[in-house]
């Protein structure tokens, strides 16, 4: 019971650390991606300028009540991603051949679960609502972002699935 | 967009639920009870653009293709053949339509829309003769740069007093930042001759590089279009994202800011651009934010509203109502909300010669197949509108 408990305060920290890294590597990738773009038909930004618009985004996106700020939903869909993700760790523990997959299942969960808000959020109006998620290299360092949270989510709760890997 | 699409936004409902709720108290209440209204045609398919002939009949384009001819009463007449085809999809589809300035010589008329498909569409502008209820001697004007995504399409025309029409473009949406660049045509006000050839005194016809059908620059996705004959001044409405709406005053070679200057934000949250302001770039004549989501407009002279001569009527879909922009001296001083009890989408409004205003309602409670047009004229008594507002060159900004 005591273990039990330990995993789950580990498993929900890691979770908030999960979705609070990738959410910062999210919107600090957004924000470039658009003063990248502003800078190219000629807007002069100043370090200070380009500050202020990184704290800004940083606090409008960021997780709240509000189910569709962007935080949120990398929030939400983590939730759904991480236990897939377990699942999949489970059963890959049960297969020599696949049991090298398994340090990769948690981070392409990450990735998988920003593919799928970018898609979803994309869909309606067939426009990026997440505009810094324009183009090749906007949407895969969305991605890039969610797998970093996976990453750092595998991290947290590692002993225990380490122990389940080698189970 | 339509009202199901709208329910299941992700996003973009969250922010228009933040605007509508915000933005109530600083606008004044509107002498509804001296207008009369009138419907003179109900069931109409997302109607879009108006055309007054000079015999009183009507061109109404929907949204969804067709182009109709209505009599001055409103009853229809014809729906017109051998209309183009357009690309009807989201907000694409048949959109403006206006007159030669001397159509009643030679009935011509022009046509906006979405033209191409989903990963290559443009704003078309098409010429066309009315013979009866067929056009006849369709030609492509044309075209700005295609994109592919089909939003913002701007699309709307006017003509200027020297003869040469003005086309509004819009930028595509996930193409912002092209609205800054010369070369291409999304998100500027084009000027082209009535035939489609390019006037030689346009702004950019000398500028390496830059599309000489260029007008103004730096537009995000205006729908509203005016030009005051009178005066010669251009006034544009144009849609902003997250707040932002703006009414401008257009004029030659002028850069409006879009994305680098803009008081509204992005529908995530985040900033479109670090700058409300930026040098070179020209403010709005007024602003919205929260956004209301203005569409046409019209400068109203006329002999039916005295007391509004010189003022710009708005027609305003987010905030469903017709928005009357009180102008002294070129500043706004007060604005006042009229046919707010509606619930409908004012999409465009036209005066008409006796002074009557003319409005286009997109749709009424969301319904589908609810468009109307609507004819304002003077009710039986007329009280003195209030002057609680504030006299301000824009809205309070968030």
């Amino acid at each position: 019971m005591h273990r039990n408990g330990v995993n789950f305060v580990r498993i929900l920290l890691g979770f908030a650390i999960a979705v609070g890294i990738a959410y910062v590597l999210a919107a600090l990738f957004f924000t470039s991606a658009n003063l990248i773009r502003l800078a190219a038909v000629g807007a002069d930004i100043s370090l200070s300028d380009a500050l202020r618009t990184y704290w800004f985004d940083l606090r409008g996106m960021a997780p709240s009540l509000v189910w569709t700020q962007y935080g949120t939903l990398i929030a939400i869909g983590f939730a759904i991603a991480f236990p897939v993700a377990a699942g999949l760790r489970s059963l890959a523990a049960r297969s020599h051949s696949a049991r090298r997959l398994a340090p990769y299942l948690y981070p392409l969960a990450g990735a998988a679960a920003i593919t799928v808000i970018l898609i979803r959020s994309y869909s309606e109006y067939e426009v990026f609502l997440i505009a810094g998620a324009r183009g090749t290299v906007g949407w895969l360092a969305q991605c890039a972002a969610g797998a970093a949270g996976g990453y750092l989510f595998q991290l947290a709760i590692g002993r225990a699935n380490a122990q389940e890997v080698r189970a | 967009m339509s009202p199901a699409r709208a329910r299941t936004t992700t996003l973009l409902l969250a922010a228009l639920a933040l605007s509508l709720g915000a933005h109530a108290a600083s606008i004044d209440r509107a002498a509804e009870a001296s207008l009369q209204v009138e419907v003179l045609a109900n069931g109409l398919d997302t109607p879009w653009g108006l055309a007054l002939l000079p015999d009183g009949r009507m061109l109404v384009t929907e949204r969804t293709g067709a182009l109709l001819l209505l009599d001055a009463q409103g009853a229809r007449i014809a729906t017109i053949k051998n209309v183009p085809e357009a690309f009807v999809k989201l907000q694409g589809g048949l959109l403006d339509v206006v007159l030669h300035l001397k159509f009643e010589s030679n009935s011509i008329l022009y046509l906006s829309l979405a033209h191409g498909r989903q990963k290559h569409n443009t704003t078309r502008v098409v010429r066309a003769a009315l013979d009866g209820d067929t056009l006849r001697d369709v030609q492509v004007i044309f075209d700005n740069t295609p994109k592919g995504t089909a939003v913002h399409y701007g699309a709307r025309l006017a003509f200027l007093p020297d003869g040469t029409l003005l086309v509004t473009t819009g930028e595509g949406a996930d193409y912002r930042e092209q609205a800054q660049r010369l070369d291409v045509v999304l998100g500027k006000i084009v000027r082209i001759n009535d035939d489609g050839s390019i006037p030689a005194d346009n702004p950019f016809v000398n500028t390496p590089g830059a599309h000489p059908a260029i007008w103004s620059y730096g537009h995000r996705n205006p729908q509203g279009l005016y030009v005051d004959t009178q005066t010669g001044t251009v006034y544009s409405a144009e849609h902003g994202p997250m707040g932002g709406d703006e009414i401008n005053v257009i004029e030659r070679g002028v850069n409006y800011g879009w994305p680098i200057a803009t008081h509204g934000i992005d529908y995530s949250g985040a900033r479109i651009s670090p700058f409300e302001t930026y040098d070179g770039m020209r403010e709005p004549l007024l602003f919205w934010t929260p956004s209301i989501g203005p569409g046409g407009l019209a400068l109203y002279r006329g002999a039916m509203f005295p007391e509004w001569e010189g003022d710009l009527i708005v027609a305003v879909l987010g905030h469903k109502h017709l928005r009357r922009v009180d102008l002294e001296n070129g500043r706004v001083v007060r604005q006042e909300r009229l046919l707010q009890d509606r619930n409908a989408r004012f999409r465009q409004v036209v005066i008409g010669a006796d002074g009557a205003i003319y409005a286009v309602v997109e749709n009424v409670d969301e319904a589908e197949r609810s468009g109307q047009i609507l004819k304002i004229t003077r009710g039986t008594t007329l009280p003195a509108t209030d002057e609680s507002s504030p006299p301000s060159t824009s809205a309070p900004s968030t």
